[in-house]
């Protein structure tokens, strides 16, 4: 059927095309966590001698896992409270309140992670809890910024002939303002995710499971072979979820470019 | 029947609208005018209450609105304002089931009705009502902000400018489309304007706001002939108001039979569904003192006679 070969050939090279962000990164990932030690005459220089070239002490994939659990977990928590907190002070009624929670957000911005961490141990003690709260904090900022710029954003006639046709408050919220503003929060939980996956690293110094062991153990026995794999594994991480978030937010934003 | 009675609204130091009284016949339009600023469009808001009153009341058939809810007001009362009040994340189906879709419409009613009404815009379903509205011309979208506010089939419909940004000849045409519609369903519509010849076209009933009082309300024949002194006279036009006079009336009126004048075949001829300012227009511009008038089925139907329109064109 030589039509359908010729339609659906296109078709699946476009789907690659525009995928390509997110399979690229996928795949490396995928081989690097799967098949780390078919890269052991390439690392083996950057080893000291009798050292292991690959690290063992846990599987890559369990080491991901971990990483992305408090990653997913502080951001869905940061995106919560700061959606949450944005919304509430956008309304006309808690318009008093946006200097308050725009100085909150940018404490947890200014206070870095490291400090948080070190502050957190005496408190909730070592494992993942400090590591958490850190991310969440620093996830914080964007995403309530974007999201009053999001809101902000919507046109004033837009919401006036929502009201004007009879929505009420919540119905103009729900689904005029916030459909209109969430291209813009996508944006926002993007950069958060982005910066978690990074900092979540330095967690591991406090004992969160997570990729941060990898560099940290390279750290301690001077490797820079253990160094590599984990930083390379975190960085094609945060490339893959940046170029999903942008799919999700270029599908969002198809149908209003106004 | 609307009323508006003592309706004053005060923001701060400055009154908006001061004391305003207007009766609205059902069944008509009536065109709120008046420079920007002037407290027309804080009048209109009122009537749905998106603005609430300092004082004064507003009656819908005998009935004092601050008995409803907004919402459920505005629900029954259609809003249409210039075109970007449309959703933009939305498609065209989806702005126009918007109303309907608030009142628990059954997906079906909806689906019926979205249909209705694009055909009654002239618009095709196939064509339109899947798209989204920034792939839509400024008359498009403005069609679509009337379907919508027509969707639940109110018997009032508020509009703001709904013309204001587009083109002349588009705005013309989508005028003329209104005024069709609103005979057809019969509905009463309030519109606010800065422009006479809108309202002239349009209105049945033509209010004059300045500095948020209310200056005349009048038919527009009222209007023409007799303006207030001051900004009425100013804004229905001094020499213009002769044309504005004559562009009321259809050439029909004024029809005398053919035997009165000497016609022959050069004598060049109308339309009688056409207005006495388009006759006189034509009769400059062809330099014929008499046109022949012709019905819909190009029969001569009688003639018309530059000296009959000075008689209608002036004032008192």
């Amino acid at each position: 059927m030589p039509a359908l070969a010729a339609t659906a050939t296109p078709n699946a090279f476009r789907f690659l095309l525009a995928w390509r962000g997110v399979l690229i990164p996928l795949l490396l990932l995928l081989y690097l966590a799967l098949f780390t030690s078919t890269l052991t005459p390439l690392l083996q220089s950057l080893t000291p001698v009798g050292a292991p070239v690959i690290y063992i002490r846990d599987s890559f994939i369990n080491l991901i896992g971990w990483h992305l659990l408090l990653v997913v977990l502080s951001i869905a928590a940061a995106s919560l409270i700061a959606i949450t907190a944005a919304i509430l002070v956008s309304r006309p009624s808690g318009a008093d309140f946006l200097p308050l929670a725009r100085s909150l957000a940018n404490l947890g911005q200014t206070l870095p992670p490291v400090a948080v961490l070190a502050l957190a141990v005496p408190a909730v003690g070592f494992g993942s809890w400090p590591a958490l709260i850190a991310l969440f904090l620093y996830g914080l900022l964007p995403i309530f910024e974007n999201t009053l710029a999001g809101l902000s954003q919507v046109r004033p006639e837009i919401k006036e002939a929502a009201k004007g046709i009879g929505m009420g408050p919540m119905q103009v919220l729900w689904r005029v303002e916030l459909p209109l503003a969430l291209p813009v929060i996508i944006t926002g939980v993007r950069l958060s995710v982005i910066i978690s996956i990074g900092t979540a690293t330095i967690g591991s110094t406090v004992a969160a499971k997570g990729l941060g062991e990898v560099i940290i153990a390279g750290l301690l026995t001077d490797n820079l072979s253990f160094i590599l794999q984990g930083g390379v594994i975190v960085a094609l991480m945060a490339m893959l979820f940046d170029a999903l978030f942008q799919r999700i937010e270029s599908c969002l934003s198809l149908g209003q470019n106004s | 029947m609307i009323e508006l009675q003592g309706l004053t609204r005060v923001f701060g130091e400055r009154t908006a609208v001061d004391n305003l009284n207007l009766r609205v016949e059902s069944g008509q339009i009536c065109a709120l005018i008046g420079t920007s600023g002037c407290g027309k469009s804080t009048t209109l808001k009122m009537i749905n209450r998106l603005i609430e009153p300092t004082s004064g009341t507003v009656l819908i058939n005998g009935e004092d609105i601050r008995n409803q809810q907004p919402e459920q007001l505005r629900r029954r009362i259609g809003y249409a304002i210039q075109g970007i009040g449309l959703f933009p994340h939305r498609s065209v189906y989806d702005n126009i089931a918007t109303v309907p879709r608030l009142l628990n419409w059954s997906s079906e009613q909806v689906d019926q009705r979205v249909h209705e009404l694009l055909d009654l815009l002239k618009m095709d379903f196939d064509t339109f009502a899947h798209q989204y509205p920034h792939r839509l011309s400024g008359g498009e979208q403005q069609r679509i902000g009337v379907a919508r506010a027509l969707a639940a089939r109110p018997e009032l419909m508020l509009m703001d400018e709904p013309f204001g940004a587009l083109d002349p000849l588009t705005r013309e045409r989508l005028q003329g489309e209104l005024k069709q519609i609103q005979r057809m369903l019969g509905i009463t519509i309030i519109l606010v304007t800065h422009d006479i010849e809108e309202a002239i076209r349009l209105a049945d009933q033509i209010a004059v706001m300045d500095g948020g009082k209310l200056l005349q309300a009048a038919s527009p024949r009222e209007l023409l002939r007799n303006p207030r002194e001051g900004f009425v006279s100013q804004l229905v036009g001094g020499e213009e108001r002769a044309l504005r006079l004559l562009s009321l009336s259809p050439i029909a009126d004024l029809v005398q039979p053919t035997e009165l004048f000497e016609l022959n075949e050069d004598t060049p001829s109308i339309d009688a569904h056409l207005t006495l300012r388009d006759a006189l227009a034509r009769q400059l511009w062809q330099r014929s003192p008499v046109l022949r008038v012709v019905d819909a089925n190009g029969a001569t139907c009688g003639a018309i006679s530059v000296q009959e329109l000075l008689s209608a064109g002036g004032g008192n």
